[in-house]
């Protein structure tokens, strides 16, 4: 306990003397009265309790004695060092990644967290203000701002651990901006330090890390998938185990099926900082999904389970509209996984696949249907006018094909060099698409891929038939590429595994009027098909979803399944970070944190009041019974 | 010319109303009250047989004839009493409006008693610095003015010695009769005089008056209280707590006061002075039945 103004002690001198008034107070005034006759007895009477009758007495110098002393140890202004932000603005960034779920802080490193943050707030300076961002996978601002503490107390109770990573560039970027034009703000980060920040980024000059968690002890999936091996009679499971932790771990390995059977079990011994691959074959053909979980305990619980999907055996309908193309139609069917239709371009409208819904991807060879275009991904090869979706300017005669990066996964292992073409389409750049191949000297675009309106979209400029591309090595790699792309989720248009907040496009037949998503924990969200799909945006826990489709006359046809998968090699490896670089300043950690003075003061002041209220009352209770006693009549 | 102590109009309500006496008494004259002595009343009392010297008026005439034997009727005697009147005129009852009040109930009482016939003996104790002031016995309306004329002539102002002057009252007064003690009691020794006074038989009520700010004091702060008969001095912090076992303790002091009375068939009529005083006389001593 440290004092302000140590020199109030000085008052303490006026205790003797309010002793001394105390006892000065027995001079007496004189005052007559018929006789003492009932005084004498009442006074021996006090005489012969003298004890507890004294004490009532004295009752008053202790109150005026107590709020002497208040008085003055209010006047010190006591105060204690604290690890408070005397800021006038306090920015806080709280990880909510899923690394913030382990538990070598009590309970977890986000309560940690988030009962670190209380106490600064807490300890705020009146008036101070407080901004709460949430740095999960996505930044949220739960409040900003706020003068009121319990705004920031309710903010932070609101705060919930994520299942994937952190932004944390995008909220410290976002807390740069806040604190930009106040100097007196100071930014408090509390994580475990798991993220990369983003190269110059200008955080304010009073910034501070409060590291949180103590242990690397963790052991994960990186990944489980399930395949099908001889024509779907058996089913292989493939799980990747990290263990991130310094020791080598035995944990047993459990598969069960949908409906919670045990499929089967292994002990596995993982080494450390080591991934391995684990195969289970002869699976359950029967199953259509499997969770598969870790046994024993590490810190973080929530990466030791991980769910696949029985892939779907069908192949994606790939519709080709065209007169006549041996070389694309060929390429098309040696791919695996692909089931190839032909049609005329004057039956676009009236084909439907195998499986009711709409093919995976339509391939529009030099033609465009005058009607709308059909639902699903599309590619469009040399296309002769503009559509809904791009602009046909002109012709751009023998142009010559240039890859725009290297590292481009359509034009990657596929030599374009020297190939001839007679001519192209001139299009216009869509702003849904980029530019995968241009021409050399206009660089107007040859090759554009992209999505838009929740399908995916390719166009190559030029006819096939006016190239020679098609004798190339590099055009078989190059549709391969092209149908990997615009197919990405599979057959069915679904994907099979995805990450936690990662929206899920579902196609749809035309006849589908609701499509109900069931989450693991049960919950369905009923969505609406529009122009053939739905897009689902709720996979925020991890486990396996159920899609069914219901038509007009409320039939529910089961659809399929997909799983959501919290796989994160960053977030499994809890390893703490105990000191970070936060801008051009040096590291900081918990340790260098600067102090802040929190006085005492105010209750002491308010302790001097009451006891002078009570003090008051006890010396005047007489009038003051009397003064109650008199309202509650005149109420009556 | 000093204010009388009562007024006319207040005296003629007194007409109506006359002392009760709980017992027969033997008097010195013919009186309105029960005598135990057998006299020329129209009340039929008893039968005696006849013996030589008794008035023949007196024989039962019918019964002889009955039964041959003489027989004297004889009826009840009525004789007047003796009321005492005892007013405390020490200091004490100075204090406020209490002498006044107690000289209006001593003139009222004593009034009542010459009204019915009985005879009226008064003494004011600590009186002019006298323990005793006796007043020469009365007797009938017409003595009215010479009593309120001694009460007028009263001084109060002494100090109290009750128990010595209530054994010389007893000494020198020899009929016992209803005694009326008016006082503030307020001092130990009342308890040994009363006690004196209850062995010589007399049919003793006493009206213990007290002010009301007495009962209520309205003092405050830190006090050094200073007695008006004694000039003993009490210290005192007149707070709350002491104001509220002061009023207790009279509480208590009247309940003590009500018991021994009672102990000794004697009645304790508290009053207050603040109780208006034809309501204390026309009211309540009725409803104490010490008036009717």
């Amino acid at each position: 306990m440290n004092f302000l103004v140590p020199f109030a002690f000085a008052l303490v001198a006026l205790l003797p003397v309010i002793v001394a008034l105390y006892f000065l107070k027995l001079r007496r005034t004189e005052q007559r009265v018929s006789s003492t006759f009932l005084w004498k007895t009442l006074v021996r009477d006090t005489a012969a309790n003298a004890p507890w009758q004294r004490l009532k007495p004295n009752l008053l110098l202790l109150f005026q004695l107590l709020f002497l002393i208040a008085l003055i140890a209010a006047l010190a202004r006591p105060f204690v060092w604290g690890d408070a932000a005397a800021s006038s603005h306090l920015i806080l960034v709280i990880d909510t990644s899923a690394s913030m779920r382990a538990t070598d802080a009590q309970p977890t490193r986000l309560a940690e967290a988030i009962a670190q943050a209380r106490r600064l707030i807490e300890n705020l300076p009146d008036g101070a203000r407080v901004t709460l961002i949430d740095a999960g996978a996505s930044v949220r601002v739960p409040v900003s701002g706020a003068v009121a503490k319990s705004a920031g107390f309710r903010a932070l109770d609101g705060l919930q651990a994520g299942w994937g990573g952190t932004d944390m560039g995008s909220a410290l970027t976002l807390a740069a901006t806040i604190a930009e034009n106040e100097p007196d703000a100071e930014l408090v980060l509390l994580s475990d330090g798991h993220f990369t920040l983003p190269e110059n980024i200008a955080l304010p000059s009073r910034a501070r890390f409060i590291p949180l968690g103590n242990t690397r002890e963790n052991q994960a999936f990186g990944s489980f998938t399930v395949s099908s091996q001889g024509g779907g009679k058996t089913l292989t499971a493939f799980a990747q185990l990290v263990n991130f932790s310094e020791r080598a771990a035995t944990r047993r390995l459990t598969v069960r099926n949908e409906q919670g059977q045990l499929v089967t079990a292994r002990d596995v011994v993982l080494e450390p900082n080591k991934a391995q691959v684990i195969t289970l074959a002869d699976l359950p053909a029967d199953a259509e999904s499997f969770t598969a979980q870790l046994g024993g305990a590490d810190f973080l619980g929530s990466d030791d389970s991980a769910w696949a999907v029985v892939p779907i055996r069908d192949r994606a309908e790939v519709r080709l509209v065209t007169s006549g193309n041996r070389f694309l139609k060929t390429a098309l069917s040696l791919l695996p996984g692909v089931q190839v239709t032909s049609i005329k371009p004057a039956e676009t409208l009236t084909v439907t696949t195998t499986t009711n819904l709409p093919a995976a991807l339509t391939i529009f060879d030099s033609n465009i249907p005058t009607g709308t275009l059909p639902a699903g991904n599309l590619l469009f090869i040399a296309p002769s006018r503009a559509t809904d979706y791009f602009s046909v300017t002109g012709r751009i005669k023998a142009p010559v094909p240039l890859t725009v990066s290297a590292d481009d996964p359509f034009t990657r292992y596929v030599d374009l060099r020297d190939v001839a073409i007679q001519d192209a389409a001139r299009i216009t750049l869509p702003n849904w698409g980029r530019a995968a191949l241009i021409e050399r000297a206009t660089g107007a675009p040859l090759l554009i891929v992209g999505e838009t309106d929740g399908r995916r979209i390719g166009i190559l400029a030029f006819d096939l038939r006016h190239s020679d591309l098609p004798l190339r090595v590099a055009f078989p790699l190059l549709m391969a590429n092209l149908v990997d792309t615009l197919i990405p989720d599979g057959a069915a248009g679904i994907a099979q595994n995805v990450g936690p907040n990662h929206p899920v496009t579902i196609a749809t037949a035309p006849e589908t009027t609701r499509v109900v998503v069931r989450a693991p924990d049960g919950r369905e969200t009923i969505l609406t098909p529009q122009q053939g799909h739905v897009r689902f945006e709720g996979t925020t826990q991890p486990g396996v979803y159920t899609i069914s489709s219901r038509d007009a006359q409320g039939q529910t046809i089961p659809l399929r399944r997909f799983a959501v998968n919290a796989f994160n090699a960053d977030e499994s490896d809890i390893s703490p970070r105990a000191t970070l670089q936060l801008g051009s300043g040096p590291a900081t950690t918990n340790i260098e944190l600067p102090r802040a003075r929190n006085e005492w003061w105010m209750p002491l002041a308010w302790l001097a009041l009451i006891v002078l209220i009570g003090e008051w009352l006890l010396a005047y209770r007489g009038q003051v019974v009397k003064m109650v006693r008199t309202v509650q009549e005149r109420v009556k | 010319m000093t204010e009388p102590i009562l007024s006319p109009e207040f005296l003629a309500t007194l007409d109506r109303l006359a002392l009760v006496t709980r017992g027969a008494r033997i008097g010195v004259f013919k009186g309105e009250r029960r005598s135990p002595r057998r006299g020329g009343s129209v009340e039929f009392a008893d039968y005696r047989e006849y013996a030589p010297g008794d008035d023949f008026r007196q024989v039962d005439w019918n019964a002889y004839a009955r039964m041959e034997k003489l027989f004297l009727r004889l009826f009840v005697e009525e004789e007047d009493a003796t009321v005492h009147v005892l007013l405390d005129a020490s200091t004490s009852m100075q204090w406020a409006d209490k002498w006044t009040y107690a000289r209006k109930l001593a003139a009222a009482l004593g009034y009542i008693a010459l009204l019915g016939m009985d005879r009226l003996s008064a003494a004011a104790l600590a009186a002019s610095g006298r323990a005793l002031t006796l007043m020469r016995p009365l007797r009938g309306k017409g003595y009215a003015l010479g009593f309120f004329g001694w009460l007028t002539a009263v001084e109060p102002g002494g100090t109290t010695a009750p128990d010595a002057a209530l054994a010389r009252y007893a000494a020198q007064v020899r009929r016992a009769g209803p005694l009326l003690l008016i006082s503030d009691l307020m001092d130990d020794a009342w308890q040994a005089g009363i006690q004196r006074l209850s062995q010589n038989n007399y049919e003793i009520t006493i009206l213990h008056l007290l002010a009301p700010d007495e009962l209520e004091p309205a003092l405050e702060g830190d006090l050094r209280l200073l007695d008006s008969e004694t000039n003993s001095t009490v210290e005192i912090t007149a707070d709350y707590d002491l104001l509220d076992r002061y009023r207790a303790r009279v509480r208590t002091w009247q309940a003590d006061w009500a018991r021994y009375c009672a102990a000794r068939g004697i009645a304790y009529l508290p009053i207050s002075t603040a109780e208006p005083f034809e309501e204390l006389v026309l009211g309540y001593l009725r409803r104490q039945h010490v008036l009717k």
